[in-house]
């Protein structure tokens, strides 16, 4: 069955896309509706103009569609996104996700819109008293334009449009999250969870989003090196991800392999973020953080993280030790970036 | 090189343009090095060059992306679909 995903200047029907997912075999179908309001942020909006790069946001969300159903195998997906002049209360997106259960549908749907609004190259215009703005476009220059402005391609590269969403940030805004607008990817390992147990890579999932990063890719993988590796060389090759968090198989079971599978991958390892995880980890849980070989490492342009399977864990390593380094280190793996000095700086 | 450019959203009002073919330079080779030559182009948009991506031939690409005779640069400013 042909996918339903597509830019369109008519209006949209939410059945449309349902209807694209509904089968036999699916007990769940699970929908999202993105409608324009009245205001943004104080500001009054009678009007929203969208303005798309069709051909390329048609094949940004089939990619989109494909990763997800092929993330979520049981989960069929729909999107449909309009273009032109959009009044309040017309629909501006609809998506849709069909599955066997609930928390497979929700899962897909929820990951569906997050990620057409993080990478979709459609961008919206707001019209009110104020007159014509794009959205997004005045915060790029504000969050971004006084941190070394020829940091070409880092990973503040794409605020994600919740950004565009809150403009009441000023120039000079402190508050703006430490990882606002990265694009960071998060990989489970696991023989026995499913999308709806997976604790850990929830954790890390909620941990980056908070931190203001935007996942963009989740995968959820058995403990087979060969999976593993495969899918970690594609994203952290793509060039889309500045760092990658995979939970799980790093323990020393027999089935705990995901360090093998990194290790011929890493161009370059961290190891101090090895010691730095097992001294605060020793601190929870004693002697036995000795026994994860957490680890980190550099593929590519990418930073990643190895981690327990233990949400506690993945808590800890995220907030204590990777969200506070993550901007600094993203930034020293930029080609432009890289300067004789760069590592005197981080050597302090 | 011969390329074709695409403006889009805040960069296009800022190049006054939607579309345009240019010649690059040789020493203009990978993405990261024309968007150094666009901002010289365009000075208007230096401020927001750390947030412009750059898509070739409708892909995201990365800064040490090689270009190719009679590629479609896109250059995008953060997206705000949804």
């Amino acid at each position: 069955m042909k996918r339903v995903s597509a830019v369109r200047t008519e209006a949209l029907s939410l059945d449309e896309v349902v209807a694209a997912v509904s089968r036999p075999e699916a007990g769940a179908v699970t929908s999202f509706s993105g409608l324009v309001r009245n205001h943004a942020d104080g500001r009054a909006v009678t009007l929203l103009e969208y303005e798309a790069y069709p051909s390329m946001a048609e094949k940004e969300m089939e990619r989109i569609l494909e990763a997800i159903e092929d993330e979520i195998p049981e989960a069929r997906l729909a999107v449909l996104h309009r273009i032109g002049k959009l009044r309040v209360g017309e629909l501006a997106v609809v998506c849709a996700a069909s599955a066997p259960h609930r928390e497979q549908a929700f899962e897909a749907c929820r990951q569906c819109i997050d990620r057409i609004k993080a990478t979709v190259p459609i961008w919206k215009r707001e019209h009110g008293p104020e007159g014509p703005y794009w959205v997004g476009w005045h915060d790029a220059r504000c969050a971004h334009g006084a941190s070394g402005h020829h940091a070409h391609g880092s990973g503040a590269g794409h605020a994600p449009s919740e950004s565009g969403h809150h403009h009441a940030m000023s120039s000079n805004d402190l508050r703006l999250p430490p990882l606002s607008g990265m694009a960071v990817g998060v990989l489970t390992v696991s023989d026995s969870r499913s999308p709806s147990t997976d604790a850990s890579g929830r954790v890390a999932r909620e941990a980056l989003t908070r931190a203001g990063a935007t996942i963009v890719a989740f995968h959820l993988v058995r403990d087979e090196p060969a999976d593993i590796a495969s899918w970690v060389a594609e994203h952290a090759h793509s060039g889309q991800l500045r760092a990658l968090v995979i939970t799980g198989g790093t323990g020393i079971a027999e089935r705990d392999r995901t360090i093998e599978a990194l290790e011929p991958l890493f161009s370059r390892t961290l190891d101090g973020f090895g010691e730095a995880f097992r001294r605060s980890s020793f601190d929870q849980v004693g002697p036995r953080a000795m026994l994860s070989r957490a680890k980190a490492g550099v593929i590519g342009s990418c930073l990643v993280f190895a981690l327990p399977g233990s949400p506690r864990a993945v808590e800890l390593a995220l907030t204590e030790l990777v969200v506070p380094v993550l901007p600094h280190a993203v930034a020293l793996l930029q080609p432009s970036s890289a300067s004789p000095n760069s590592e005197l700086i981080h050597a302090g | 090189m011969r390329v074709e450019v695409l403006y889009f959203a805040g960069a296009r009002d800022i190049a006054g343009k939607s579309t345009e073919s240019c010649e690059l330079p040789l020493s203009v080779p990978t993405v990261a090095a024309f968007l150094t030559w666009l901002v010289e182009r365009y000075p208007e948009l230096e401020p927001y060059a750390s947030s412009l991506r750059i898509a070739q031939n409708e892909m995201f690409v990365e800064g040490p992306e090689l270009l190719s005779e009679n590629d479609t640069l896109a250059v995008i400013p953060p997206v705000a679909g949804g």
